[in-house]
């Protein structure tokens, strides 16, 4: 039997085991075509979706006026500081994401490409977009952005995730900076609105990781990851998620209630968090053990996707019928 | 390190191909930064 050579302890491998320059980077570090593809899979394009939809919304809805081309610079700038958040995390991440089967196909632990490389291109990436977007917008936005690249890479990352079952809760923070981006690069400010918005996110990221959680624990089980099925069991983390949902609800009907929106707005918000509330206690109430069986947390899972995009959705409509 | 022609010719095709897209990248850049400025001008 083949022996590893990079033993992983405690989810991590010893400092220097994975290689510095992958096993793929042809000669002389000229790249192909799908190494290329590899720069852009390290930005995670699906997570930016999201990221980038989020931050538009908040800037069409944001009082004030931005040009459309600064606008479109903005949106870019706020994605590229995603995906360099996202390649420092994978950066990071290589070796516990060759452990785990829904990550081993990633450029890093597939050895298409080496950490340096990646380490490089996040910073670059980094310092760039928020360069940019302080030059086209204003350096409020800058520096919130900044500030949601290092929150991320370093605080939920680095800190966070290894060492908490809470990580999803705190680190959830990072994916809920692109609204206020957003309305910070329209406004040079951040008020209730935006902050509304990104508590929404914050509140939403607990049931829909967890979600995921629950049907590949064994998977976070195996690379040594905190993430709270593995820690405290599927009971509690099912009792978390319709506590959290309970919360997120609250939190996305308030900008109504507190007359910062209209009645779409309010009416979707309440309609979307009836049915992710009813899908939450589905799954409190499920006995499913095995992830195969895990129906009701797969539906919340595919369904609080929909949700994010939907409740944004509603918030330009009634922006826009305003 | 010693390389076979077709090795030294893989690598140059490769070497010039990455230095347009690099050169794209950078054009590209100053563009954007030169849309920037002309839209806040006239802003």
């Amino acid at each position: 039997m083949a022996t590893n050579p990079h033993p992983v302890e405690n989810g991590r491998a010893p400092a220097g085991a994975l290689p510095a320059s992958g096993n793929a980077p042809a000669i002389g570090h000229a790249l192909s075509v799908s190494e290329w593809r590899d720069f852009w899979a390290l930005l995670k394009p699906r997570v930016m979706t999201l990221v980038v939809f989020t931050a538009a919304c908040a800037l069409l809805v944001a009082p004030g006026t931005l040009s459309p081309f600064l606008s479109f610079v903005a949106i870019l700038c706020i994605a590229v500081g995603a995906g360099a958040a996202a390649a420092f995390n994978q950066w990071w991440e290589a070796d516990i994401d060759g452990i785990m089967k829904r990550t081993a196909d990633r450029p890093l632990p597939a050895g298409r490409l080496s950490r340096d490389e990646a380490l490089g291109f996040a910073i670059i990436l980094s310092v760039a977009s928020v360069v940019t977007l302080g030059f086209a917008t204003n350096w409020i936005a800058a520096a919130w952005l900044a500030f949601s690249i290092f929150f991320y890479a370093v605080v939920y990352t680095i800190w966070l995730k290894p060492r908490t079952p809470q990580n999803i809760v705190i680190g959830g923070a990072a994916g809920a900076f692109p609204p206020i981006i957003g309305w910070a690069a329209v406004t040079g400010d951040v008020t209730t609105l935006p902050v509304l918005l990104f508590a929404i996110i914050f509140a939403w990221t607990p049931p829909h990781f967890w979600a995921l959680a629950l049907f590949v624990r064994t998977d976070y089980a195996k690379a040594g990851i905190p993430m709270l099925p593995v820690t405290h069991g599927i009971t509690e983390t099912r009792k978390q998620i319709l506590v959290y949902t309970l919360v997120l609800v609250a939190v996305s009907v308030a900008p109504w209630t507190l007359g910062l929106t209209g009645p779409i707005y309010g009416i979707a918000a309440a309609v979307l968090g009836a049915l992710f509330l009813a899908l939450s206690v589905a799954v409190f109430r499920s006995k499913s053990e095995e992830s195969a069986d895990m129906q009701a947390e797969k539906r919340l899972f595919k369904y609080s996707i929909l949700y994010l995009f939907l409740i944004f959705a509603a918030l330009v409509a009634d922006g826009v019928a305003a | 390190m010693n390389w076979t022609p077709e090795e030294e010719a893989a690598f140059v095709i490769r070497r010039r191909k990455r230095n347009i897209v690099i050169g794209i990248v950078l054009a590209a850049f100053a563009a954007l930064f030169y849309g920037i400025t002309v839209s806040k001008v006239i802003t």
